[in-house]
């Protein structure tokens, strides 16, 4: 069965969706979020849906492109320009962080471009680096966000009510998982083209009805026959990848992409949140030390851990590092592994792109000729 | 092992060179400022190159406050600026470098600041015994020290910085300090001296104060002071951390300011306008203020790495460490570029409008530098604020600080000529 004909899988191919929809007509709130270090459990926990801020849907960024600069990333300019055009409108409010040089002007231009004065904005400065006393700032901060949701849309968030987004959440991460071992099997049921749109929509909708959703799509796929028609076994790297068009250059040409280490992959369910007794440190402690992208300074060692481990996990014969031009953190991560990589004889593509995906031939023969490579050797 | 300051050795070189250049072909009271530059910076080289062989050498980030690591009986070196300087000393600066480790796979899009040192890292150039960084003001510093750490193998200390300018963030940064300076000494087997730490702070108090001066004087018109003087501050500020040459470089420009307006003179070159410049100057070419000041007509006022203010440290004979420690982070996260990169953006449209105000700009000239995607991304709304509330124009021109090759200097000319006819 083709996943395209589920609704929740259509829901990654739109902003909007009838989950949506139906969640705003029973009078409950959504909070926009850009980044993966926001402890969406709490968000929940408030009986609000967080969705994750994309730029499906984006044919240009005319707009963005009179208020950013050509240096800055096109993945944040979509964003910016689907939200100028009013396509965000569904959002009651939004929360940016400190991830990234583009992201974390996205609260001062909002602010100042794209909502009125009342619209609610939040902010959480993370931590650069993992110690102790990062972590002590990390709970002041989401303390302070717990208290100024709470103060804005005048609820509570009590003990009960996140332990049970705990759950609800580690439920979810445990579907992905089980669908994920699918995924790298020798004969994998499920595409990354397909896994990527699971992950998109599984932002995008009330968590209770993915998981719901995702158990479908796991009997789905158990019955369904594994590819064996492919050339290479690959890992994808770097910046962020919310389209799963981009996943289909590499599918077309033979390349099966088996795992990933990206914020809209792998990593965003790898690890739990541990039941403590008191659940909002275990949500945050969480978050704080799981699999960092390279805004972490002091985390490229547990990084390129991870990356070998999912190369031998999922039996990769090649990675490709790919990098949103302009973006300087995953640039100089995919230089490392680049070179760890080499070091561990892995064959390696690099790639950088634009997130509007203008340079699809270019793409397909370099692809092209790297599975060659693989398959020589 | 020979210890390596070899970039360190190049600027010394190409400092005497061009001092004794400058000094044979000018009368003693031309290019005073540049004369006084690099006598300080050429004493600064001297004397940090003839400890390497004996101590400790560590590289530090621009923006990592180089005074605390006084406190170490230890040879410093700035990362950033070396390329930079190299840039306005050397022909062809730092390019050689910058190609070297955008070969290496490094993005060519991110900063030259760090890809200069990073090519001369691969080249076998520096041999030091650790870094230390602030996680601030950019991705640029972010992604680069994971560099050293990574593919040099080099102990990388950082101090977290955050995103806020309030007394929780000072407080946290302090304690970020002194767990650094804590662990730089285990590493290299020193007691932190906190008597030389105070000697330094008494120098960088004295020359903060001038700086202040100079940037009052500054508001003068016409500007008493060559526009030429805006990267040799940068220089000064990021080279000689906690060192007498910077206080005495900052004290004679103030002196020849001073001396100007008392006497009625001025610098050379008839000013027409004035331009305040809300990101970091070029360095790739040191003719281009001349030709500002003297062709065009046109004073560079002030720009982010000159137009800052620091209180001083309060009482650095007598102040506990920990006020000492306290007041050294405030700096920190209020230092050139990390004041207005590393918090929201009101921080960096309040600082241009004040200073366009204070310094009668009649325009602003905006760098987009190719590795300062935070500021790019703040372009706009700075230029619209600037225009909306003080009906002052904003050009911004495309370069890279470092790196002649991403936009000939006389493409930059060409763009602000053009840009100075629509304020006539």
């Amino acid at each position: 069965m083709d996943l395209n004909e589920l609704e929740f899988i259509q829901a990654s191919n739109t902003l909007n969706n009838r989950y949506l929809n139906q969640w705003k007509q029973e009078g409950k709130k959504i909070l926009g979020y850009y980044c993966s270090y926001v402890p969406l459990e709490l968000i929940h926990a408030m009986d609000m849906l967080p969705f994750r801020i994309r730029g499906t849907t984006c044919k240009d960024t005319v707009l963005a492109d009179a208020i950013l600069a050509k240096i800055n990333c096109s993945f944040v300019k979509a964003t910016l320009n689907l939200a100028l055009q009013g396509e965000y409108n569904f959002l009651d409010g939004m929360i940016c962080e400190n991830s990234c040089d583009h992201v974390r002007r996205m609260i001062d231009i909002w602010r100042r471009k794209v909502v009125d004065p009342n619209f609610p904005l939040f902010f959480l400065s993370i931590p650069h680096t993992i110690t102790e006393a990062g972590l002590d700032w990390l709970k002041t901060e989401v303390n302070s966000f717990k208290e100024q949701l709470e103060t804005t849309f005048s609820e509570s968030i009590g003990d009960d009510a996140l332990v049970n987004s705990i759950q609800v959440f580690n439920e979810n991460r445990r579907l992905l998982r089980e669908i994920y071992e699918l995924r790298i099997l020798s004969e994998p049921k499920v595409l990354g083209s397909e896994f990527i749109q699971l992950i998109v929509a599984n932002g995008s909708v009330p968590r209770e009805i993915c998981n719901v959703e995702l158990e479908k799509i796991m009997n789905i796929l158990r019955d369904r026959e594994g590819f064996k028609d492919y050339k290479a076994r690959l890992m994808l790297i770097g910046s962020c990848v919310d389209n799963p068009a981009f996943m289909n250059i590499f599918e077309e040409v033979g390349g099966l992409i088996v795992t990933d280490s990206l914020c809209y992959g792998v990593r965003s369910f790898w690890d739990d949140v541990e039941a403590t007794v008191d659940p909002l440190t275990g949500l945050i402690n969480a978050y704080y030390h799981r699999i960092a992208c390279p805004r972490m300074m002091d985390a490229h060692p547990t990084r390129l851990e991870f990356v070998k481990d999912q190369i031998t996990k999922a039996q990769v014969d090649g990675v490709i590092l790919q990098r949103l031009e302009f973006c300087d953190l995953h640039g100089t991560d995919n230089m490392l592994l680049s070179h760890d990589l080499e070091d561990l004889t892995v064959p390696v593509l690099s790639i950088d792109r634009e997130y509007l995906m203008s340079d699809i031939g270019r793409f397909k023969t370099r692809v092209e000729a790297f599975i060659e490579q693989i398959m020589v050797k | 092992m020979v210890r390596q300051v070899k970039p360190y050795e190049i600027l010394r070189q190409a400092s005497v060179l061009t001092l004794d250049m400058v000094e044979r072909v000018t009368p003693e009271d031309e290019m005073v400022v540049i004369k006084s530059y690099l006598r300080n910076q050429i004493s600064a080289l001297g004397d940090t190159i003839d400890q390497a062989g004996e101590k400790p050498i560590i590289g530090y980030h621009f923006a990592f406050p180089g005074d605390l690591l006084q406190c170490f009986d230890a040879t410093l070196i700035c990362f950033e600026i070396v390329p930079y300087l190299m840039a306005a000393l050397l022909p062809n600066g730092a390019e050689y470098f910058y190609d070297r480790i955008t070969a290496f796979g490094h993005p060519f899009h991110s900063c030259t600041s760090q890809k200069g040192i990073m090519g001369m890292f691969l080249e076998g150039l520096v041999d030091i015994d650790l870094a230390i960084c602030p996680t601030a003001p950019c991705d640029n510093t972010i992604a680069s020290y994971q560099f050293f750490s990574n593919q040099m193998k080099i102990p990388v200390f950082i101090a977290d910085f955050p995103h806020y300018k309030d007394d929780r963030s000072y407080l946290y940064v302090r304690d970020e300090l002194m767990r650094q300076i804590d662990e730089i000494g285990k590493l290299i087997g020193q007691e932190p001296d906190y008597n030389r730490l105070r000697k330094a702070l008494q120098y960088s108090n004295e020359a903060y104060a001038a700086l202040a001066d100079i940037n009052d004087m500054r508001k003068a018109k016409p500007c008493p002071i060559e526009s030429i003087v805006n990267p040799m501050i940068t220089g000064a500020t990021t080279i000689m951390p906690g060192r007498p040459e910077k206080t005495q470089f900052f004290k004679e420009v103030r002196d020849l300011m001073k001396k100007r307006i008392k006497n009625h003179e001025s610098r050379r070159g008839k000013e027409k306008f004035r331009s305040f410049w809300p990101n970091i100057s070029q360095f790739y070419d040191m003719g281009f203020y001349f030709w500002m000041d003297q062709d065009l007509g046109m004073s560079q006022l002030v720009d982010v790495f000159t137009y800052y203010f620091f209180d001083p440290i309060h009482d650095p004979q007598h102040d506990s460490v920990e006020n000492i420690f306290q007041q050294i982070a405030k700096q920190a996260m209020n230092y050139p570029m990390t004041h207005q990169a590393q918090s929201f953006i009101e921080t960096m449209v309040e600082d241009t409008l004040r200073g366009a105000k204070e310094f009668q700009a009649d325009c602003a000239i905006m760098t987009g530098h190719l590795g300062c995607k935070q500021i790019a991304s703040a372009i706009q709304i700075i230029r619209e604020e600037l225009r909306d509330r003080l009906g002052i124009p904003m050009l911004t021109i495309e370069v890279d600080i470092g790196d002649k090759r991403f936009n000939s200097i006389d493409a930059v000319k060409y763009e602000i000529a053009e840009f100075a006819k629509t304020l006539l």
